[in-house]
């Protein structure tokens, strides 16, 4: 009687993962059990059926041109668009130059801030607040800073005396009343 | 990389390409069987594998492209089914491949293999078609030898089960005839 072990046995004694002692081993009972022998046969049979299906799956066509050539194309295509991407990064970079230097000059000559006070430093919002500041110790000793509203330096101005810093101050709020912030 | 690297790697997947084109192909066959045009496999297995072929050891092609093809194979049997090949009468269009198989217990056979779980077939396929061993099978599907074993035995098992049930309903066929 031929049980599952030995199914398994013969299964790897014809797929060849036997070693020599064991292909020995099962040589010997197949010379010596029928039911063994009979169950050998019938495995080998369905093998040869399997190997028929198998075979033919094999194609008539070799398509191996047709991938090769699908390969080709794509190599050549990479090649093509890492030279484009080159050119394109280039072309990326100047107009994004561009682009910067045209948003800076119309933010600027929009900005209130500018135009309020000239000479001052380019603010993103129109000039807001001034602050006194005393210098301890140094001359000049007043520091007169201009702000927009987000806490951005306008303009700063250093003065010897009190008067003068308010002075000063004066002159930029009349500016600031008479150009009031958009 | 190096441009003659580049070459000399190019040159070297297409001649592997050429040399096993025909058996790649039928190892894609024999596991999506007619759920998808075997060459279209490959083709996407081997537009997958150049794309990323710096990434891998070339010193032993011929099984990497083939795994590539396997897992392709596996990977796309793996997706939502959108209906076999069969489902759409390709019987007498069917690929000129399909036409050796004349013999009606061998087209049973391929139905029976058909109906495996994928990965009992892909074992099975490189089993009996490459005639790999267990350990180069259990390195080309990520799995250990005893599983390998255990696919191979049990796929086997069970088709001798389905051939089994179309020979006994064959029987009672030809009985009541």
């Amino acid at each position: 009687m031929v049980n599952e072990q030995d199914i398994e046995l013969l299964d790897m004694y014809l797929d060849g993962e036997l070693d020599d002692a064991a292909q020995a081993a099962v040589l010997r009972r197949l010379a010596s059990e029928p039911a063994m022998s009979q169950a050998f046969a019938e495995l080998e049979a369905q093998r040869a059926l399997r190997m028929q299906v198998w075979k033919a799956c094999e194609p008539i066509v070799d398509n191996s041109e047709r991938w090769i050539a699908a390969i080709q194309a794509k190599r050549q295509r990479q090649g093509w668009l890492i030279s484009i991407l080159d050119y394109r990064q280039q072309i990326a970079a100047a107009a994004a130059c561009i682009a910067v230097f045209i948003m800076g000059w119309n933010w600027g000559a929009n900005s209130g801030a500018y135009r309020m006070i000239p000479g001052a430093i380019r603010g993103t919002q129109p000039a807001r607040f001034i602050t006194q500041q005393p210098i301890q110790g140094q001359k000049p000793a007043i520091e007169v800073r201009v702000t927009d509203a987000s806490g951005n330096l306008i303009d700063r101005k250093l003065f010897k005396t009190l008067e003068e810093a308010q002075r000063y101050t004066e002159e930029i709020k009349l500016q600031l009343q008479a150009s009031p912030a958009r | 990389m190096p441009e003659r690297q580049e070459r000399d790697l190019d040159a070297l997947f297409e001649e592997v390409i050429r040399d096993h084109g025909p058996r790649l192909q039928a190892i894609a066959r024999g596991i999506v069987g007619r759920r998808f045009a075997p060459e279209d496999v490959v083709q996407q297995a081997v537009s997958n594998l150049y794309e990323h072929r710096h990434r891998y050891d070339w010193s032993q092609p011929l099984p990497l492209v083939r795994r590539a093809v396997v897992n392709e194979a596996l990977r796309l049997l793996r997706r939502p089914a959108m209906g076999s090949l069969d489902q759409f009468d390709m019987g007498a269009e069917a690929p000129p491949d399909a036409n050796l198989v004349q013999n009606e217990t061998v087209e049973q056979v391929r139905k029976a293999i058909d109906q495996l779980p994928n990965h009992f077939r892909a074992a099975l396929v490189l089993c009996e078609y490459e005639g790999l061993s267990y350990p180069e099978i259990a390195r080309e599907l990520g799995i250990t030898i005893q599983q390998t074993k255990t696919w191979i035995f049990r796929g086997r098992r069970q088709l001798e089960q389905k051939l089994a049930d179309f020979v006994k309903s064959g029987n009672s066929v030809e009985e009541q005839r």
